[in-house]
């Protein structure tokens, strides 16, 4: 499909209803109406009132974040166990210092409820490192030891999983210490060419493409990180993945390239295959009386499904009459707070989180995304995606955990 | 810092308001709320404290002024409400479909379509997409191969087999 061709045709029809003429009118005309006001506002005495923000502790922000996501436990068992080093913020690493037990202990009790506000605004996800090397590419996938070298860097494929729909790739990147000089000590993540050329499958070009990438560890020179590639539906095996890997320095406000390199992978090895899995606890909230049927899983996502029913109805605004419709009161007289199926949603996901158990105990995170969620009457269904930065096999999940849920999959 | 004159007033309104509309279309998916969006965008504009260095700058503050704008507006639980009934008077009537391409573009996520918009229609590449709408890059190219996907199969559904 030629999206450009479709995105010109739609919108070049789409045309401003006001001329530019009577905006030019308009915004000058209120402008100095505002003005005016501004202007007699001025002379009367103003109090203002400053509220005042306490200063944060140095670590307290990945308390913030604990509190948030309601995992205390999680992270007591974590911190008690020396669980020390860096932690990731989204994708990219960043050092911070991680506290004590007793230092999380002490800070999480005296946490008030404004600092914990004032941490959520940052809107900065901590999250904690992932597992490096527990994946076993040779059991799922395969292991490689795919090595290019660039200027300044050495950049190693690990790893890669295949399914027909997506790909997996987990590499390292060690970096020189002139290189990191250069780059202020930031290491280059690797990325794949976004374009065409970038990613092929037997040297043809694969619908659909679309790709993300993230870090997963840091550790002296080197970064473990991973590439994801997702593309329309194909039957992988037996074809080759033709992958051109790019490696950029960020330093002085740009990026340089310091590594482009074609590879061939051939995908002979087994095509991983996304599974259905049911879960076995039942939720229940107070809007919502509904029972989770089933997970689909895959190596890099799993989908929960959802559905229901309410007694909280949401009115059936195509009843009402043109003047009813206009009343704003009226209409919020009749709304109820929210529907059910926003109910159900915020208190699913609050935090966007989950964490993954697998059955040797390994703990993998996974950010969660609600994709479709209705109501009809008084019934609802909603979805929710899980997507993990590490890879997990799918008959290796013991439990699902996010917001006040764990869900065991049978 | 200064404000911007008169002259350059008119400029940037009749060089980039088609813009700022398209950009408020992509996120209220109605014509009086994308006007009223665009003329809030230009007051702003007009009344701040700021300068640009080109037009491909100022470009990318109106739509990034005009995506704010529409993100709050868009959360004023009124405009929620009121906001399927007037779609619905739009719509036309079953026997005139197949339906238009604006019209299935429109039934896209609205955070896929202003990502496709930005980078099929005006240009953009996915750094500059990350950076104009305040959010990762990864998200954008996220975005973009989900909004792909979602416009094929709408496209395929509406009988549009051939673009």
């Amino acid at each position: 499909m030629n999206y450009k061709k479709i995105f010109d045709d739609s919108f070049s029809t789409l045309a401003p209803l006001t001329a530019n003429e009577e905006i030019i009118r308009n915004v000058t005309e209120r402008a100095e109406k505002m003005e005016k006001k501004k202007r007699i506002s001025i002379k009367k005495p103003v109090i203002a009132v400053c509220a005042a923000v306490a200063a944060v502790a140095v670590g307290t922000i990945s308390v913030g974040a604990a509190t948030g996501w309601g995992y205390i436990d999680y992270f007591k068992n974590m911190f008690a166990q020396n669980y020390e080093g860096s932690v990731a913020v989204n994708t990219e690493i960043k050092e911070v210092p991680v506290q004590t037990t007793a230092e999380y202990q002490d800070i999480s009790e005296n946490t008030t409820a404004s600092e914990s506000t004032a941490q959520t605004t940052e809107k900065i996800e901590y999250m904690p490192e992932q597992p490096i090397g527990t994946f076993d590419f040779e059991k799922h996938g395969k292991a490689l030891d795919l090595t290019m070298e660039g200027d300044g860097v050495t950049a190693t494929v690990d790893g890669i999983l295949v399914y027909d729909d997506m790909c997996y790739l987990m590499y390292t990147v060690e970096a020189t210490d002139e290189l990191l000089q250069k780059t202020n000590g930031e290491i280059p993540g690797l990325r794949i060419d976004f374009g065409h050329f970038g990613f092929r499958v037997d040297g043809k070009i694969a619908g659909g493409m679309g790709y993300s990438t993230g870090s997963l560890s840091v550790e002296g020179n080197k970064r473990t990180g991973f590439i994801e590639i997702e593309y329309d539906n194909v039957d992988m095996a037996g074809k080759t993945l033709n992958i051109t890997f790019i490696s950029e320095a960020y330093s002085d406000g740009n990026y340089t390239e310091i590594l482009n390199q074609k590879q061939d992978i051939p995908v002979d090895f087994p095509v991983s295959e996304t599974i259905e899995r049911e879960l076995g606890t039942a939720v229940k909230t107070e809007t919502f009386d509904g029972t989770l049927l089933k997970a689909r899983v895959s190596g890099f996502r799993t989908m929960l499904f959802f559905d229901g029913v309410t007694t909280v109805l949401m009115p059936d605004y195509s009843k009402l009459t043109p003047e009813q419709i206009k009343d704003e009161e009226y209409i919020k007289s009749i709304e109820p707070e929210k529907s059910a199926a926003e109910s159900l949603r915020d208190e699913l996901i609050p935090d966007e989180k989950a964490v993954v158990t697998l059955k040797d105990g390994t703990i993998v995170m996974a950010k969660t995304e609600q994709t479709h969620s209705t109501q009809e009457g008084s019934s609802i269904t909603t979805e929710i995606e899980l997507r993990y930065t590490y890879p997990v096999y799918p008959s290796d999940i013991e439990s699902i955990s996010f917001s006040d849920y764990s869900i065991a999959i049978e | 810092m200064r404000r911007i004159t008169a002259q350059e007033f008119e400029y940037y309104v009749s060089t980039f308001s088609g813009a700022v509309f398209r950009t408020a279309m992509c996120y209220t998916k109605n014509k009086a709320d994308a006007d009223d969006i665009m003329q809030e965008v230009f007051l702003k504009l007009y009344t701040a404290d700021t300068y640009f260095e080109n037009d491909t700058h100022a470009k990318a503050w109106l739509i990034k002024v005009t995506a704010n704008m529409c993100r709050n507006m868009l959360k004023n639980p009124w405009k929620k409400l009121i906001q399927p009934i007037e779609a619905a008077e739009n719509m036309p009537a079953e026997s005139e479909r197949k339906s238009g391409l604006v019209d299935i573009v429109m039934k896209m996520k609205s955070k896929n379509r202003i990502v496709l918009y930005m980078h099929y229609f005006e240009g953009y590449t996915t750094r500059e997409i990350a950076e104009i709408l305040g959010i990762k890059e990864n998200a954008v190219t996220s975005q973009l191969y989900r909004g792909r996907k979602q416009l094929k199969d709408l496209l395929l559904k509406e009988g549009y087999d051939e673009l």
